[in-house]
């Protein structure tokens, strides 16, 4: 949970703190990298999560694994963290980061469950539906689950927009169960 | 029996679901952090509100107590076993609420209204929200009508209206439940026609179990139902093995069931057994969710834990209908400590309190009720004329007895005035003496302490007094029937009913000097 605050707080410096030239999308792309080369390397994992290896020792690493590979100012970033002692939390970091570009873009990321593959104009249409009821920009994920037996079901934020017939089979038998 | 046809039950099937709506349902949810201990962090839920109920996995349902910057501290109402890390969770919109109605007298039920007696659904028609802010000024009026408890030591010298709180303290064994049963069984008599005729409205009643053993709320129910009290009485049960949050709204739950009656213009007495395991329960929780303990360990709002809860009772105004509720909330001491946190606080919020001493206990003053300690601050605007005259005495010869009682025990010579007030407070202690759930009418108490304290007893050694009491009563019925009429048609000693009283004893005197020798 505390993971969760302190990805946070790291998040809002890294964006507001942004050297001019680079732009947010950049940092954002450069930050996945590192994840995805992090999330790669399970000797990686535990060498970063390991207390015992000593600060200096992970920070030359940390020079080695990404010099040139990335600009300064992730560098530094990453430097930064290592000194800190939060070299444990970096995945959580950036998942903030990317979370807090698209709120502050207005991008709102959802995954929108069917029953059965959607084609592209239902797409469309349920984007469109969707940007209209939350006021924001939709960037959707789609997934295909058989167990919905039909229709959609939608998570925007912590709001469920549920359409699917398991859903109603479900309140179905809630109505059976209690006699109303 | 009769075949059913396969297409009449696709028919009746059809007829059934075609208020069937198939709309998209809209919910809010959030995903369990962590849980334990009946308490779930939950992440999400960013809209919840504060006291809302939780529906979680498995039919268990929780409440939202702690908002924070980024979780929901929340208490379960159900096994935490049933939920687990990662289940999804909704809300309902709702706060915590219970069915009320009169289909609930009779009943033991959980604090949320759940049947607990096996007697099958309640079907009530509203439901009411168990936390409710409690009346302001202006739908109040001053405490003006008494609430019968039966016991001689407690309608004389500590009367209780309708609508007051009244503490009932005590250490373990001195019977402060049985003062309560004995009020809530006293009620009976307002629920006859007699009562209804002379103007007394019938009192429904609300007991309160909370953190006790269930073999004891078994017996306390047994009880009532052989007494027939169960007829006008609801339990409600929390007992030990019930989750700490059930525990903590199960006095929120008996104040809104009395508030019902209330609130429809009738009167109610709701009994609180005990609000220290309440406070225990809420101690628990709030340690749990991580609010910082406070003196005791116990949180920083468990003052308003009991005030919010007591200043639920109330006289309603009689533009409001003029119902009442009256709280007896009982507190358990350790080793007679009174000055503890919790004794303290809801002796501060009550008005005035039933002191029980084990020693008195021992001792066989039976109910113990520790006179001199015990106050009630309003039920003296609520007691009757006949009462009132009695009971001017009653105090003032039990205070001078205390003082004396001291010197006596010395064995020295003393002179004929303290000898007589020595007899007479000997007697009085006799007289406030009473069987469990024996509770007396007003005009027996009323004619027994007539008789102790202007001296008719004096005579007796002190020993016998509680077999003059057991003879006055049928004697006066028998061959005074009048004095038990006109005292209960005109509430006061009049004139023509103290003549009365005083040939009914000198005759009753001189028939039970000879029985006793």
């Amino acid at each position: 949970m505390s993971n969760v605050r302190v990805a946070k707080r790291y998040a809002e410096a890294v964006l507001d703190a942004l050297p001019e030239g680079m732009a947010a999308a950049d940092l954002v792309a450069e930050l996945t990298d590192v994840r995805s080369s992090i999330q790669q390397s399970r000797d990686l994992q535990l060498f970063f999560a390991s207390p015992v290896i000593p600060a200096p020792k992970k920070a030359e690493a940390v020079e080695a694994l990404f010099a040139g590979k990335v600009s300064a100012y992730v560098q530094s970033f990453l430097q930064l963290l290592v000194e800190k002692g939060r070299e444990d939390v970096v995945v959580d970091i950036i998942d903030a980061v990317v979370d807090l570009r698209r709120t502050r873009e207005g991008i709102l990321a959802t995954t929108v469950h069917s029953a059965v593959e959607l084609s592209d104009q239902d797409r469309t249409t349920l984007q469109e539906a969707l940007a209209s009821v939350s006021g924001k920009r939709i960037e959707a994920r789609y997934d295909v689950n058989a167990e919905l037996v039909g229709g959609v079901t939608v998570r925007l934020g912590d709001t469920v927009y549920d359409g699917s017939v398991q859903h109603q089979l479900k309140r179905l038998r809630d109505r059976f169960v209690s006699g109303r | 029996m009769a075949e059913v046809r396969p297409d009449e039950v696709s028919a009746i099937l059809r007829k059934q679901l075609s208020g069937f709506e198939s709309n998209i349902d809209v919910y809010e949810v959030g995903t369990v952090l962590q849980v334990g201990d009946n308490v779930a962090r939950i992440y999400g839920l960013n809209n919840c509100l504060a006291g809302e109920l939780i529906e979680f996995p498995n039919d268990i349902f929780g409440m939202a107590l702690n908002l924070e910057e980024d979780n929901v501290g929340c208490v379960l109402f159900g096994e935490a076993t049933g939920v687990k890390e990662g289940d999804i969770v909704k809300r309902t919109g709702k706060v915590a609420s219970m069915p009320v109605g009169e289909e609930l007298l009779g009943r033991v039920i959980d604090p949320l209204g759940r049947p607990l007696d096996g007697r099958g659904v309640i079907n009530t028609e509203q439901l009411m929200p168990i936390e409710r802010k409690a009346l302001g000024v202006l739908q109040r009026q001053p405490v003006n009508e008494p609430l019968q408890t039966g016991l001689k030591a407690i309608d004389s010298m500590i009367p209780i209206g309708r609508g007051q709180r009244e503490l009932i303290i005590g250490d373990r064994q001195t019977g402060k439940t049985a003062v309560a049963l004995d009020a809530i069984i006293n009620q009976k008599y307002t629920h006859t026609e007699e009562a209804a005729k002379r103007g007394v409205d019938p009192v429904y009643c609300v007991y309160v179990a909370i953190g006790q053993k269930a073999s004891t709320v078994a017996q306390v129910h047994a009880k009532l139902e052989e007494m027939g009290a169960m007829a006008y009485t609801t339990i409600i049960m929390a007992d030990a093995n019930t989750p700490a949050p059930m525990q903590y709204i199960a006095p929120y739950s008996g104040a809104t069931l009395g508030e019902f009656f209330r609130d429809s213009g009738r009167h109610s007495l709701v009994v609180y057994d005990d609000l220290s395991k309440q406070a225990v329960a809420y101690r628990q929780l709030s340690l749990l969710l991580r609010r910082p303990p406070g003196r005791e360990a116990y949180p920083g709002d468990v003052f308003y834990l009991h005030s919010r809860l007591l200043e639920r009772a109330s006289k309603l105004s009689d533009k409001l209908g003029g119902g009442s509720l009256t709280a007896l909330p009982i507190i358990e001491t350790q080793a007679g400590d009174v000055s503890a946190y919790i004794p303290t606080n809801v002796i501060s919020i009550t008005e005035g309190q039933i002191y029980l001493e084990p020693g008195l206990f021992f001792a066989g003053v039976r109910p113990a009720i520790n006179v001199g300690l015990s106050v009630s601050r309003v039920g003296g605007a609520a007691q009757t004329k006949a009462m009132k005259k009695v009971a001017g005495t009653l105090r003032l010869a039990m205070a001078q007895f205390r003082e004396l009682e001291a010197f006596a025990a010395f064995g020295s010579d003393l002179d004929k005035a303290t000898q007589a007030q020595l007899t007479r407070g000997e007697r009085l202690v006799q007289v406030l003496k009473q069987p469990q759930y024996q509770p007396l009418s007003h005009e027996k108490q009323v004619t027994i302490l007539y008789a102790a304290t202007r001296g008719y007893l004096d005579n007796f050694p002190s020993d016998t007094v509680a077999k003059y009491e057991a003879g006055l009563y049928p004697f006066v019925e028998e061959r005074f029937p009048e004095i038990f009429t006109k005292l209960e048609a005109a509430q006061d000693i009049t004139d023509e009913v103290e003549g009365l009283l005083k040939k009914a004893l000198e005759a009753y005197g001189e028939e039970f000097k000879d029985t006793i020798k």
